[in-house]
């Protein structure tokens, strides 16, 4: 781990002083910018945090909920749990492998889910709430830069490697030049359709005693539906904690235990 | 019967004259005739084929209309009258009897004679059977009088057109070749039967005919030509006058 | 005067039947008055059978829903799904409204709304079971008779395995080594090993997660179903609906929370599918007539039960497997000793051994086998999308399952599912005060500012946005343990099972709509007015409408066909009317000289005119009378027969396996007034010539 923390840190290095001298990334630069994006968003421990989830949909109030996400990301478990309002409360998804299970304490079941599931119906998905892996699941290929507002973005097309489950199959990034966060994210079907885009607009950092490094992550994201053009949804993480889990967390008994 | 000049004619024709138009050939069937025919005549009109006999009948019988002149029938000038009145004239005061008979196929020979007497609606019921038996009577037809005309000979069957012709009591009647569609025998029946009824009756009868036997039985003889009247003559002169023609012929 | 009439008609009478072209076209009203009689009298009788069924299932007499409602409501649901209706916040405030009425017999309350349930594939839904049987042994410990529950299913998933293997290795020939995931190979490498399964007692749970999250993943998911129910108060629904009756299982206890299936629904989307194709295939050979050898659609179950055998064999467990191999062996006189060869050789079915198979099936195989997914007394769990956008998930007994007189075969009708009206409401998810509140909290304290889209990047990365992309966050600890105490789970899930409503909670609350039973249903419109007008004077805003109206597309659909039939004796009419019409002009142009010597001797052109008419008058009605007497004694035969449903879309129109039809008086005068009105039409031309004939006609001589 530390050697990959090493790595990675060097990598960012390199991104750093290259960048602004490159006008297009070769490829290998892009990888590494995207690894350099999963890697400060990666903690070397356990992560939880304090999720708001908005879901705004045409002719409809509101929906509003409060949950909690815990990552283990060594082990790539992550399980979504809710909290508020009480109807939703102990409701939750949990990760292990490539399983997506979702459970509801109301009729004590379990369901498989796949990578398409709408996270409580809205429209973030599974991987907004967890551990990057765009270097490991994308192929990149550079845009050329953009502006974003008062923002330099890189921008680059990823394509899915095969093989990969994702939720969409190609991604366009906006990165922003100075400081290597996203800013923007278009997600695309096959077909070439857009599906989503997604906002970032601002990044937290906090220090992590296990990775002895900042662990960062996207405080607010917007994401707008563009199939459904009223629907969108806003995750808000609201505070950020990285002191170890209980070591059995991340199994179908704990969360089962919640409402119990 | 004797003929009263000094009666007012129930036929006055004056200088009438009749055009067909055949595409865009004008062919004059009457050119400029003058006729009176008084009550109680039984006149034949004679002349060849295409001389203008049956214009000339059809024009007196109301049933078309003169081009120029003056048709007066029963005192009155068909010119003046509409179509319903010149149909109610025809109805009240003229029987028809046709070439060939043209009777309602799908009547019994008592409805046939019966149909003017329905249209006239003057008698009731009774009064119409009494009416009508009576003329099948002088036809002498009264037992088939239930049967249809198909079923009855030729001459049985211009015997009931004569009795429709009557049935109304006209004041005139008139006959178009009557005996054309019979052999002579019936022919010269037919014949006997109208002056029979002209006698007896009064009727004034004026029919076509170029059978010199059937012109016999006439008052007179108007003789046609060319849509022009020749003459009018007594039967025997009339004879005479054809045989001549045929001879110059 | 009355001789001039009688000389009409027996002018007419005689005609009659003289004239040849009067033959014809006494024929034509001859068959022109059958068919409006028959098929009036056939149509009639689908409709009201049709309605019947329609208003004796769900729809009622009337439907009684809140006339703030965005769409109109559609009982049988719509192409675009279910329709958006605004609530009744309060059955039992509507009720007594409704039921002051003199004309209304009974008030059902109602809503429908569907959801998807999902099924996990098969190994899925055997270790869920396991993992039930073992949480139930964590609590309670364990007996013998769990623990002999717990080796068969053990036994059964370790079968299930086997398969898998045996599956693998096929498609590893099939395809290439390559297309094969290492992983999961090694996955099922463990699951097979006599180590694994020694060393499962002593971590049951880890052990079930591993196969959970490592073995069943490797099956194709499970099906997807689409569920379409009406929730309503159902011992009122079942007083109320003549047509409602129970196939299987029993009704749901009153005031219990329950669910009735549609017998259609559950038989073509909840049994095994190789049965189903099985008797889809008896259906089609025995009720339609088709045969293996010709339709390609037979040909392709039998294909299909040749090669999905899958679902069997991983019913089976060890028992099971040897005894359903012994009896396919005897059954097929083979020595085969693959259970999957044998179960395909069994289904490769032709029009000579198809009966004897299926027989053969049901008296061998069936009882080895669950045929249903759902076995009469089963729990279900459903999960809506609810009106509120939070996805809300039930669970409910089965009790039986229920279908509509007359409507079996119908699809629309047979997506119905019943179930209590608390479940529904739950389903729902309506949005209380207290919930309204709780979540206006929630959002105030999220501190997000609106953003609109239309210039959502503008203002957050803007200029002008006063953005910082990066911060330092304040750390912070997350306390998770308060908000889940006191959660009810599962001893409230044990507790809505058991618990038994009194009829004022099923009616005090929401419903989306209410059917009316009337007293006399002829008074439909007047009650429909007088309803609306009540709701008005009570304060209510109702839309009241008729069950033609309610039912939507199936309403419209008994319309429709009676327009498609409608139009087609227009069309023949209009047919009618000009044959009719020629053949008129014949027969008057054969007749211009009887006509122009009836103008010669008198008649006027009135008498013609009318001559024409009463002829015609009097054909229609001598031929009309003697249609109609044929078409009533059709009718008459019908009625006592029945006219068998041939097919699945008679069956529908009949409403049921046979029609009885009946004819009424109405059915004769419409075709007399009919038949009358198309002779008089076809006949004014006609009629109007022969007024123009000269009586100069009468002089041409024809020889």
């Amino acid at each position: 781990m530390s050697l990959k923390t090493l790595l990675s840190a060097a990598v960012l290095t390199t991104a750093l002083l290259s960048a602004p001298a490159a006008l297009a990334l070769e490829p290998a630069a892009m990888t590494e910018l995207l690894a350099t994006i999963d890697d400060r968003q990666r903690n070397g421990g356990d992560y939880k945090a304090l999720v708001y989830l908005e879901q705004k949909e045409k002719d409809k109030t509101d929906n509003v909920r409060e949950a909690f996400v815990y990552r283990r990301d060594a082990d790539d478990k992550l399980m979504i749990l809710f909290s508020k309002p009480k109807t939703e409360a102990g409701k939750g998804y949990l990760r292990l492998d490539k399983n997506l299970w979702s459970y509801d304490p109301n009729v004590g079941k379990w369901e498989r889910r796949t990578e398409r599931e709408r996270i409580a119906g809205t429209d973030s998905r599974r991987a907004d709430f967890d551990e990057s892996r765009l270097a490991e699941e994308f192929t990149p290929s550079y845009d050329g830069e953009g502006k974003l507002g008062k923002y330099t973005a890189h921008r680059m097309t990823l394509k899915a490697k095969d093989g990969m489950d994702v939720a969409y199959p190609v991604v366009k990034l906006w990165v922003d030049k100075d400081s290597s966060n996203i800013l923007k994210r278009e997600d695309y079907a096959l077909s070439g359709r857009l599906m989503r885009t997604a906002l970032y607009p601002r990044w937290k950092k906090i220090f992590s005693e296990s990775k002895k490094a900042d662990v960062w992550f996207p405080e607010e994201i917007r994401i707008y539906d563009e199939v459904e053009k009223a629907n969108s949804t806003i995750i808000l993480i609201k505070s950020v904690d990285l002191r170890p889990l209980e070591a059995n967390l991340f199994t179908k008994a704990w969360l089962e235990s919640k409402s119990r | 019967m004797n003929s009263g000049v000094a009666q007012s004619p129930i036929v006055s024709i004056s200088q009438v004259t009749k055009d067909y138009t055949l595409g865009k050939v004008v062919v004059p069937a009457l050119r400029g005739v003058d006729l009176q025919v008084h009550p109680g005549e039984f006149i034949s009109i004679a002349g060849p084929s295409g001389s203008g006999k049956t214009t000339l009948l059809n024009l007196i019988g109301c049933v078309d209309t003169a081009t120029a002149g003056v048709v007066r029938v029963a005192g009155q000038d068909t010119k003046q009258l509409s179509e319903r009145q010149l149909t109610n004239l025809r109805l009240h005061t003229i029987g028809f009897i046709f070439q060939s008979f043209n009777l309602v196929s799908v009547l019994s020979v008592f409805q046939n004679v019966e149909f003017p007497l329905l249209l006239q609606r003057k008698l009731d019921k009774v009064q119409r059977r009494e009416r009508v038996m009576q003329l099948l009577e002088q036809v002498g037809l009264a037992h088939h009088a239930k049967h249809r005309p198909n079923e009855l000979s030729g001459g049985q069957r211009q015997r009931v057109a004569v009795a429709r012709a009557l049935v109304t009591r006209p004041q005139l009647v008139l006959a178009d070749e009557p005996t054309a569609n019979l052999d002579s025998v019936t022919g010269q029946n037919i014949i006997d039967l109208m002056k029979e009824l002209n006698q007896k009756e009064g009727t004034t009868f004026i029919f076509s005919t170029h059978d010199a036997k059937v012109m016999n039985h006439a008052n007179a003889v108007v003789r046609l030509a060319d849509g022009k009247i020749l003459d009018r003559l007594t039967p025997a002169e009339a004879t005479r006058a054809m045989a001549a023609g045929a001879e110059a012929h | 005067m009355g001789g001039h009439l009688r000389l009409l008609m027996q002018v007419a009478f005689r005609n009659l039947f003289t004239s040849k072209i009067n033959l014809l076209i006494g024929g034509i009203i001859f068959f022109g008055t059958l068919l409006v009689v028959v098929g009036g009298a056939l149509l009639d009788s689908m409709d009201d059978a049709m309605s019947r069924s329609i208003i004796g299932s769900v729809a009622g007499h009337l439907q009684v829903y809140s006339d703030e409602s965005k769409d109109n409501l559609s009982l049988y649901g719509d192409w675009s799904g279910e329709p958006d209706l605004t609530v009744l916040d309060d059955f039992s405030r509507l009720k007594p409204v409704l039921e002051k009425h003199p004309n209304v017999k009974t008030v059902v309350p109602m809503g429908t709304s569907g959801a998807m349930i999902t099924s996990g594939n098969t190994v899925d839904l055997t270790l869920a079971r396991l993992r039930d049987l073992y949480k139930q042994r964590a609590q309670k410990g364990e007996s013998p008779a769990l623990r002999e529950g717990i080796d068969s299913v053990k036994a059964h998933v370790q079968q299930m395995v086997a398969l898998m293997e045996q599956q693998k290795d096929k498609s590893r020939e099939l395809l290439s080594d390559a297309a094969v995931d290492p992983q999961e190979t090694e996955a099922l490498a463990r699951a097979r090993s006599d180590a694994f399964w020694n060393g499962f007692e002593q971590d049951p749970f880890g052990s079930l997660e591993f196969l959970e999250n490592r073995i069943a993943p490797q099956l194709p998911d499970g099906d997807l179903l689409d569920l379409r129910y009406v929730g309503t108060d159902l011992d009122a629904f079942q007083k109320s609906f003549d047509r409602m009756e129970i196939v299987d299982g029993q009704r749901v206890p009153q005031g219990k929370r329950g669910m009735l299936m549609s017998k259609f629904f559950y038989e073509n989307f909840l049994k095994l599918k190789s049965a189903l194709r099985l008797d889809n295939i008896k259906q089609e050979r025995d009720v339609n007539h088709k045969l293996i050898a010709e339709d390609p659609q037979l040909q392709r179950w039998v294909k299909e039960n040749q090669t999905q055998t899958r679902e069997i064999l991983f019913q089976l467990d060890p028992i099971k497997a040897r005894i359903a191999t012994e009896r396919l062996q005897k059954a097929l006189g083979s020595q085969e000793a693959s259970l999957e060869k044998l179960l395909s050789a069994f289904f490769t079915t032709t029009d000579e051994n198809f009966d004897e198979r299926y027989q053969r099936f049901y008296q061998d195989l069936a009882p080895l086998l669950e045929l249903y997914r759902l076995r009469m007394g089963d729990p279900i769990t459903i999960t809506a999308f609810t009106r509120s956008g939070y996805v809300q998930s039930v669970n409910m007994r089965v009790y039986g399952t229920y279908q509509f007189k007359g409507l079996e075969k119908s699809a629309m009708a047979g997506l119905i599912n019943l179930m209590d009206l608390m479940s529904f409401r739950d389903l729902y998810g309506y949005l209380t005060a207290d919930r309204k509140a709780e979540i206006a909290d929630l959002q105030k304290g999220s501190g997000l500012r609106e953003v609109s889209r239309a210039d959502a990047e503008e203002s957050l990365f803007g200029e002008g946005s006063g953005n910082t992309l990066v911060a330092d966050a304040t750390p912070g600890l997350i306390e998770d343990s308060k908000p889940f105490e006191g959660g009810m789970g599962a001893l409230r899930r044990e507790d809505l099972a058991a618990r038994v409503y009194s009829q004022d909670e099923i009616e005090k609350g929401v419903a989306l709509s209410a059917a009316v039973i009337l007293k006399d249903p002829e008074k439909l419109q007047q009650t429909l007015q007088e309803l609306k007008q009540a709701g008005t004077d009570a304060g209510m805003k109702l839309r009241v409408v008729s069950w033609q109206t309610a039912a939507g597309f199936m309403g419209q659909f008994v319309l429709l066909a009676k327009m498609v039939l409608y139009f087609a004796v227009f069309i023949i009419f209009v047919v009618a009317i000009v044959i009719i019409n020629n053949a008129m002009m014949m027969a008057t142009l054969q007749r211009v000289r009887e006509v122009g010597t009836m103008r010669a001797i008198g008649a006027q052109r009135s008498f013609v005119l009318s001559m024409v008419l009463v002829e015609t008058v009097v054909l229609g009605l001598v031929f009309g009378a003697g249609g109609a007497l044929l078409g009533s004694g059709i009718m008459a035969v019908l009625n006592s027969a029945g006219i068998p449903a041939g097919n699945e879309a008679l069956y529908f129109f009949f409403s049921g396996p046979r029609l009885h039809p009946t004819l009424s008086a109405g059915n004769l005068l419409a075709a007399f007034v009919i038949v009358l009105v198309v002779s008089a039409i076809s006949t004014l031309y006609p009629a109007f010539l022969a007024t123009r004939v000269s009586p100069l006609q009468a002089m041409q001589t024809d020889e």
